[in-house]
């Protein structure tokens, strides 16, 4: 990728007859942790204005997410402040609307000379305009840094409205919020099994058991139940095996079965509370919650139920780990002296326990961005829960939603 | 041996004759008439016991509604326990001693917890609370399949936002459902 931006830089340089230095892209980006860009207002080419969701405001704020970015955004091209901010490159560009469609052309170009590095156009219906963007910051992610982007990405989440309980989806920003659940009882622990489809716990039948539903059509089919409980689903991310808690044969103990919901196997057998199973990214482990040692801690096994472990000591009462989409660290809430939890990062061999949030409210539930490289997590106050985002080492604490009705998050792939 | 036998038959066969009356010929029948049988319906046919059915609230009609209420009484617990305390057991013998005189009656058992914890353990804790209100039915002979058990964890409390352990406590329950046939 990184030859391809070299030889288009080229080839600019050759056809312009400017004699300023060739910008490259490669090194400019090796020089930062996180790199500095320009954003600088998209303006009509027809006289049409966007009232909302205008380009410029829509990339300074997905750059600006990711962490990867230190983004400083203008409405007009400003080459001293950018230089003094060290800023080498910055983004512009045009949008055109027509009918109920748009067409947003995004530049790249060096602060220096004003050139063009790169130049993409996108087009599709103006209610898509959002989607049209996480595209293109996924592009720059991509030609900056060789990965891939987390804009496109999704949280499903449990609506905490009083005494209900729905299953919701929302855009990785917290925009585009969507009720999928309308049932009436309470609905918790949804997990998403691909792009489109997820599984979680519902009280249809007056019980908790698991369901499969569809994020397009709202569609639900019973996946798993008994007369006992069934709840916690963890989808793996190799094969779509479904990790699950169930008590059909005596206190919640864990279990997995194929994504059909056929070959139920029973990996846990201890006394006590066995729940909250979470993959490890390769398939080989899985992350539990067990209070088989009194209160509730972490624990590590294989997949077929070998190797049982506990891994959290440090604190009195652990659950909900979240296993890295990178494999190397799990994350956890622990319970502090206040009686409220805090989210905490461990190795996944059990070494360098950290807590990483230190928030006067009740911070629960984290999971991982599909690339590891932040963490959500919900923080609650008084009657009101939100959507947060913290980096692995506790860095770059920002808040998501503002709705306070946020509760059990779990972040999609990409 | 022989000799008494005998000599009991004899007794016997002159008992019989000895209760006749002069002029009738009606011989009383000693052998005790047989037992009316017990009906041979299993109490509880047409209960699924599968894991696809849907537990139901029954329609009682108000007579029994109102005893079903007040010998059914939510049960309170302990800070982080399971294990049922004086008043608690108190209330099941009110509750067993119901189920008792209703042998048609089928009831569910909701365990339920504070706010504080999480949100899957206390889906566990809140089960292993209605387990231990069907083990003391169990215990005193009530049929299993007319305890059902199930769990709320912490999503259905009855204050929220508590501030102190009195709050707290009102959560920390459980709750008796009647179930339909």
């Amino acid at each position: 990728m990184i030859k391809k931006i070299l030889s288009a830089i080229f080839s600019v340089g050759v056809i312009s007859l400017c004699s300023a230095e060739k910008f490259d892209l490669e090194v400019y980006a090796s020089k930062f942790d996180s790199i500095p860009v320009g954003v600088v207002e998209f303006l009509p080419t027809n006289g049409i204005e966007l009232a909302d969701n205008k380009p410029g405001t829509i990339i300074s704020s997905d750059l600006d997410f990711c962490g990867k970015f230190h983004v400083l955004s203008k409405s007009v091209f400003d080459s001293a402040t950018f230089t003094d901010e060290n800023i080498g490159i910055y983004i512009d560009g045009d949008y055109t609307v027509e009918g109920n469609s748009v067409t947003v052309n995004c530049n790249l170009r060096d602060v220096a000379t004003k050139d063009l590095i790169i130049g993409k156009k996108y087009k599709g219906e103006t209610r898509f305009i959002r989607s049209l963007m996480h595209k293109y910051c996924n592009e720059i992610v991509e030609m900056l840094f060789g990965d891939q982007g987390i804009f496109e990405s999704r949280f499903i989440y449990v609506t905490a409205r009083g005494s209900s309980r729905n299953v919701t989806v929302m855009d990785f920003d917290g925009h585009g919020t969507r009720t999928i659940t309308n049932n009436g009882v309470i609905n918790l622990f949804p997990a998403f099994m691909n792009k489109n489809d997820f599984i979680w716990t519902s009280y249809l039948k007056g019980r908790p058991n698991l369901y499969s539903g569809s994020v397009l059509d709202g569609s639900v089919k019973p996946f798993m139940a008994s007369r006992g409980i069934e709840t916690s689903p963890d989808v793996s991310p190799i094969d779509g095996t479904v990790a699950y808690a169930s008590s059909k044969n005596g206190n919640l103990d864990i279990y997995i079965c194929s994504p059909d919901a056929t070959g139920v196997k029973q990996l846990t057998v201890a006394y006590g509370v066995d729940t909250a199973p979470s993959w490890s990214p390769n398939g080989y482990q899985i992350a539990f919650t067990s209070d088989r040692s009194g209160n509730p801690h972490i624990y590590l096994m294989d997949a077929d139920g070998a190797n049982q472990r506990r891994i959290t000591f440090e604190t009195k009462y652990s659950d909900s780990p979240a296993w890295s989409p990178k494999g190397d660290k799990i994350a956890y809430m622990a319970m502090n002296e206040t009686g409220k939890f805090d989210i905490w990062v461990i190795n996944s061999d059990g070494s360098g326990a950290t807590k990483i949030t230190s928030m006067s409210g009740s911070s629960e539930n984290p999971t991982w961005a599909p690339d590891g490289s932040m963490i959500a997590f919900t923080n609650s106050v008084g009657g009101k829960s939100d959507l947060y985002v913290v980096k692995h080492d506790g860095s770059r604490l920002r808040r998501v939603t503002t709705s306070g009705d946020i509760k059990m998050p779990d972040w999609s792939g990409y | 041996m022989k000799r008494s036998i005998v000599l009991i038959a004899v007794f016997v066969f002159l008992s019989m004759i000895g209760s006749c009356r002069k002029g009738q010929s009606v011989i009383q029948d000693t052998t005790p008439p047989p037992e009316p049988q017990k009906a041979q319906v299993n109490r509880f046919e047409n209960v699924d016991t599968s894991g696809t059915a849907v537990f139901q609230e029954a329609n009682l009609a108000d007579d029994l509604a109102r005893q079903a209420a007040l010998a059914l009484q939510t049960i309170y617990f302990d800070y982080n326990s399971y294990q049922l305390n004086t008043i608690a057991f108190d209330q099941l013998q009110v509750a067993a001693s119901f189920l008792r005189s209703n042998e048609g009656i089928r009831i569910l058992v909701i365990g339920h917890c504070d706010e504080r914890g999480s949100s899957e353990y206390n889906i566990g804790l809140g089960e292993k609370r209605a387990k231990s209100i069907k083990e003391y039915f169990q215990n005193i002979g009530i049929e299993s399949i007319r305890v059902e058990t199930t769990s709320y964890g912490k999503e259905q409390p009855v204050q929220s936002y508590c501030s102190d352990e009195d709050c707290h406590s009102k959560n920390r329950r459980g709750e008796f459902r009647v179930l339909a046939r």
